[in-house]
């Protein structure tokens, strides 16, 4: 289940939405069967100012993460920090701890697009919105015979290329540290998680631009 | 009159005691109204503590009619309020109208860290007026008055100073009793004195000498101030010389006064009992000085009372005051007046209270005999309470409306299970009621009648589709009512179970159709088949019988009940019940108030990360119906297993095949172990154990060396494994009793690749050579083919040997010959083995 995550950047001249189509429809072109849909969705907590130490120490941001394809779960991620697997139940309990993670307003950002599969590929091609508007479109590819990363890298590489063309992203930052390790749900959401920051931070560029 | 004193130490000087009464209490002095107070005495405190004997200074002030007087005396502590047993020294100021009391008393006690003596104020922790057992006190209005100083310098004899003071009294005033109460200082020196201990002794103090046991004894140091109040000699004296001049108006003994000098005396609380031990307890708080103290003081009763005699004689003769007279008969009733009168009112009050006891007597046997005719009579009400205690009701309208379905339990069955309560009305009261006669009777609904049970048979064959969907009924008779149940509960008993065998098959009937199996289940009319094995039909049918006569009797004849599976039908009730408790649990059984309490896995599906395939997997779960093919085709095998094991032991006699099965069985797995021996040679003879484990769609066999083999539902296959391993247990045999005789094992194969070919199996071999090698052995055993044994001999033996040009030289006879075959069925022996004993034996060189 070795799996990559990337993002696609928008066509030019041409809106998201087109974009999805047009991926989309190369994938059906390819034979890919259309398996109903996914979302992952994020939302980020920052800690509450109260909890802070004195010495100007800054809050770390949490992710709060869920992902459709493991419908009982729930992620809480750090960045660079460890990822917590928890059952749905931990929004409840996020609820609760407001006086240490306050919720940040208009945060929540998330995919959902369509699930395809491809003999042993699964393709999941998404859309990601960030409150009303989309910002960009995530593309996920999983290998599911294989469950170390990093021996299938060029295959799942070889088999974006077929598809992305020269979009083809880089190696996943998640594979660095670990050659052999077994892969694991937390590492696709490690991998989201880096994407949807990517995709805030294009965001924010263009509003400082305008200052 | 025992005189008791007490001791305590003041915190500072001697005078302090003065100081404190006057100054303190608003107590100026110890005189007016004057009075000595005898509280219970010595016979609560020995042989055996009465603990019962508390009292409250408060009180006793009124009772000696001087309330708020002030009270000074000795005696025990109040365990009551302290917990422990103690010496008391009182100095109360007790309550009046316009003053509060105020407590000074101190308590000494056996200090329970070191076992030293230990002096404690009272008030300081305790802020009650109570006192225990015993007390010797002096009470006063507190005024200031004459009173007597004594000073002494020194200890002249055996006497101590209060029974020296004590008999200077009873010097000077003779017979009258007089009191002394009071404080004196011991200002120098020592004085040896006892304390009670803290715990009443458990055994009681007969002697003397356990109660100086009990007590513990204590040198202690002036300064001491003691409160001692003692009476110049016992008044019981005084009382019986006064009886001595049988003065008519001589009152009752408790009531009695003894007027003395200056001191006015009160006997309160002085029980007759007090009265008998008091020469005793005057030696017994002296420290006994003497052994013969007791036989003293029975002298001196005994003396007392001779002077007391001799005081009535010598009063007699005088016959001044006395004369003594006949006594007339006359005179005897009003002397037993008093008692024939107590006598006759007792009888009166004895005879009252057994009217009272007769009337209650009636009442309760009336009440019992009542109820026992409202049993018989078996009123409605009654009957109805009864059926709650079993049964949910509830009222609708004007009908009382039960409920007999499993919803409560966590049934999902759709039927509603309600029955009627109706009043039993249609008897002619007139006539003799019957026996089984009941007020009360339900009526159930309709399809709930009669008699139902789950059949569940496995058949061979399939039946003509005609066959098919008939109503099996087999009427089983009613089950009879439980001696002292009411009808109702049978007949409720029964609807219950006829909507649970409903439940059941309806149950089954949604899986059938539901399931995709590779043979369909069939579900017709009444009746579900499924098709566990080919050839083989397994039928789960609902037989219900309704009690109209009408059901055809040829049905209920030709249905054998053998062929009955009561292990499954049970199980499926069992199952049944299991799916109710599963329904029930996920809803009903406590659980953390954020989520339900599911299956653990699924708990764990969550923090888990599982996907969806995997969440589907365990969500999937077994039916009804797939269970219970599950356990028939266990039990099927496993009585196709049995019956092909005993079918081959009863068939072959040799080698013995023996199963021994395991009592333990799972539903889906049970194990048998197989052993083939010889007869006779059960001990040498151990190559071939197996251990069958049978499970739901085949039998696992393991070897004993741990081959696995698995062997399908199909029972050939099992008995052509057991044939092949009985035609290699007789090789191992001879293998086995070669080793015993000395014979070498030329060669052996389990398995020969040449010779005719086996339909089952492989044939396998040995050869076996004499110890001297002269003579050599070969089977070869088939599991087909039996057994063929053939003989080589040496040359030298062999008669038609056909002369050969190579082998000239005699040296050559040595060699051995060709084989010959045995005719084996012609050997002696009852056995292989033992035909092959004796083949070897036969062969062996005599060693004698």
């Amino acid at each position: 289940m070795g799996l990559i995550v990337s993002q696609m950047p928008v066509a030019e001249g041409k809106s998201v939405q087109q974009t999805v189509e047009l991926l989309t429809r190369k994938l059906e072109m390819l034979g890919a069967e259309k398996q109903g849909t996914f979302c992952v969705d994020c939302e980020t907590y920052h800690t509450a100012a109260s909890t802070l130490g004195s010495q100007g120490q800054t809050g770390k941001l949490m992710y709060v993460m869920h992902n459709s394809e493991y419908p009982l779960s729930c992620f809480a991620l750090f960045e660079n920090g460890p990822c917590l697997v928890a059952d749905t139940n931990f929004d409840v309990l996020m609820v609760k701890l407001k006086g240490f993670f306050q919720s940040a307003k208009a945060s929540k950002i998330e995919t959902r697009g369509t699930r395809y599969q491809y003999c042993d590929f699964l393709v999941k091609v998404g859309t990601v919105t960030m409150g009303p508007s989309a910002r960009g479109i995530s593309v996920e590819v999983e290998y599911g015979p294989c469950v170390v990363a990093s021996d299938c890298w060029s295959l799942l590489l070889e088999f974006l290329q077929s598809f992305l063309g020269s979009h083809t992203p880089g190696a996943p930052a998640v594979f660095g540290n670990r050659h052999d390790a077994v892969y694991s749900p937390a590492d696709t959401m490690v991998q989201y998680m880096e994407l949807f920051n990517k995709i805030r931070k294009q965001q924010q560029v263009p509003v400082a631009g305008i200052r | 009159m025992h005189c008791q004193y007490a001791l305590y130490i003041p915190q500072a000087q001697p005078s302090y005691f003065t100081f404190r009464c006057l100054a303190l209490y608003d107590v100026r002095g110890i005189c007016g109204k004057t009075r000595i107070a005898e509280v219970g005495g010595v016979p609560y405190l020995l042989p055996l503590a009465n603990q019962k004997k508390v009292y409250d200074l408060n009180k006793i002030a009124k009772d000696i009619q001087l309330p708020g007087a002030f009270i000074l005396g000795a005696g025990a502590g109040p365990f009551q309020t302290l917990g422990f047993n103690s010496e008391f020294m009182l100095l109360v100021q007790t309550e009046s109208e316009h003053r509060p009391p105020v407590n000074g008393s101190y308590f000494a006690r056996v200090n329970p860290a070191d076992g030293g003596c230990l002096l404690e104020k009272y008030s300081e922790k305790y802020h009650d007026f109570g006192c225990a057992l015993l007390a010797n006190l002096f009470a006063s209005e507190g005024q200031p008055g004459k009173v007597i100083e004594v000073k002494v310098k020194r200890r002249t004899g055996k006497l101590n100073f209060v029974t020296c003071m004590r008999q200077t009294l009873e010097k000077h005033y003779g017979d009258k009793p007089v009191g002394m109460g009071g404080a004196f200082i011991i200002q120098k020196g020592k004085v040896k004195t006892h304390i009670m201990p803290a715990e009443f002794s458990s055994c009681p103090l007969n002697s003397d000498e356990d109660v100086n046991k009990w007590l513990r004894f204590y040198e202690m140091k002036a300064p001491l101030v003691c409160l001692p109040v003692f009476v110049s000699r016992d008044p019981n004296l005084a009382r019986l010389a006064q009886r001595i001049d049988f003065s008519q108006g001589s009152g009752s003994e408790e009531e009695e006064a003894a007027g003395a000098e200056g001191d006015a005396q009160d006997w309160a609380g002085a029980g007759s009992s007090a009265d008998q031990d008091d020469e005793e307890g005057l030696v017994k708080f002296q420290p006994s000085l003497w052994p013969w103290d007791s036989v003293r003081n029975n002298l001196r009763s005994a003396l007392t009372e001779m002077c007391v005699l001799y005081d009535v004689l010598s009063i007699v003769r005088d016959k001044k005051f006395m004369t003594l007279d006949p006594v007339s008969q006359d005179a005897l009733p009003p002397k037993q007046n008093p008692q024939t009168l107590q006598l006759i009112s007792k009888k009166k009050s004895l005879a009252g209270a057994a009217q009272i006891l007769l009337k209650g007597a009636e009442r309760l046997t009336k009440s019992v005999t009542e109820n026992q005719e409202n049993k018989l009579q078996r009123d409605f009400n009654s009957e109805l309470l009864r059926l709650r205690q079993h049964w949910k009701l509830r009222k609708v309208g004007d009908k009382i409306l039960g409920d007999l379905s499993y919803r409560s339990a966590g049934s999902l069955f759709p039927h509603h299970g309600t029955f009627e309560v109706i009043k039993n009305t249609d008897i002619d009261l007139d006539k003799k009621i019957p026996e089984d006669y009941c007020p009360l009777d339900v009526q159930i609904p309709s399809d709930l009648e009669g008699s139902a049970y789950i059949r569940v048979s496995i058949q061979k064959q399939a039946p003509d589709i005609g066959d098919l969907g008939t109503v099996n009924l087999f009427k089983r008779p009613l089950p009879k009512s439980k001696p002292g149940s009411p009808h109702w509960q049978t007949k409720l008993e029964a609807a219950q179970n006829v909507l649970l065998c409903k439940e059941i098959f309806a149950q089954l009937s949604r899986e059938a159709v539901q399931i995709k199996s590779q043979i369909p289940h069939i579900v017709v009319k009444n009746q579900i088949i499924s098709q566990p094995f080919p050839s083989l039909q397994l039928s789960i049918s609902l037989c219900h019988s309704s009690n109209d006569k009408k059901s055809p009797k040829s049905t209920t004849e030709k249905q054998s009940p053998e062929d009955h599976l009561y292990v499954l039908e049970h199980n499926l009730h069992l199952l049944i019940r299991e799916f109710h408790k599963q329904t029930l649990s996920s809803i009903m059984m406590p659980h953390p108030a954020s989520a339900p309490f599911g299956h653990k896995r699924m708990r764990l599906s969550g923090p888990q990360a599982f996907d969806k395939n995997e969440i589907n997997s365990i969500q999937s779960s077994e039916g009804l119906l797939e269970k219970i093919i599950k356990q028939a085709k266990h039990i099927f095998l496993r009585s196709r297993t049995a019956a092909t094991i005993d079918n081959l032991a009863s068939r072959i006699e040799d080698p013995q095949i023996q199963a021994h099965w395991s009592n333990i069985n799972d539903v889906y797995e049970s194990s048998v172990k197989v052993l083939i021996t010889s007869q006779g040679y059960e001990q040498i003879c151990k190559s071939i154990q197996l251990q069958l484990n049978i499970g739901v769609e085949q039998i696992r066999v393991v070897h004993r060396d741990g081959r696995v083999i698995t062997l399908s539902h199909e029972g050939q296959e099992l008995q052509d494994f057991l044939l092949s391993q009985m035609s290699q247990h007789q090789v191992h045999a001879v293998q086995q009793l070669a080793k015993v005789m000395g014979w070498q094992v030329l060669s052996f194969s389990n398995h020969v690749g040449l010779g005719p070919v086996e339909s089952i199996g492989n044939a396998s071999a040995i050869t076996v050579a004499s110890p001297n090698g002269d003579y050599a052995i070969s089977v070869r055993n088939g599991p087909e083919s039996g057994s063929k044994i053939m003989v080589q001999f040496p040359r030298n033996q062999c008669k038609d040997l056909p002369k050969s040009d190579v082998l000239q030289d005699s040296k050559w006879n040595h060699l051995r010959g060709p084989f010959k075959e045995v005719q084996w069925n012609k050997m002696e022996g009852r056995n292989f083995v033992y035909k092959m004993e004796l083949l070897m034996s036969a062969l062996s060189p005599c060693l004698l």
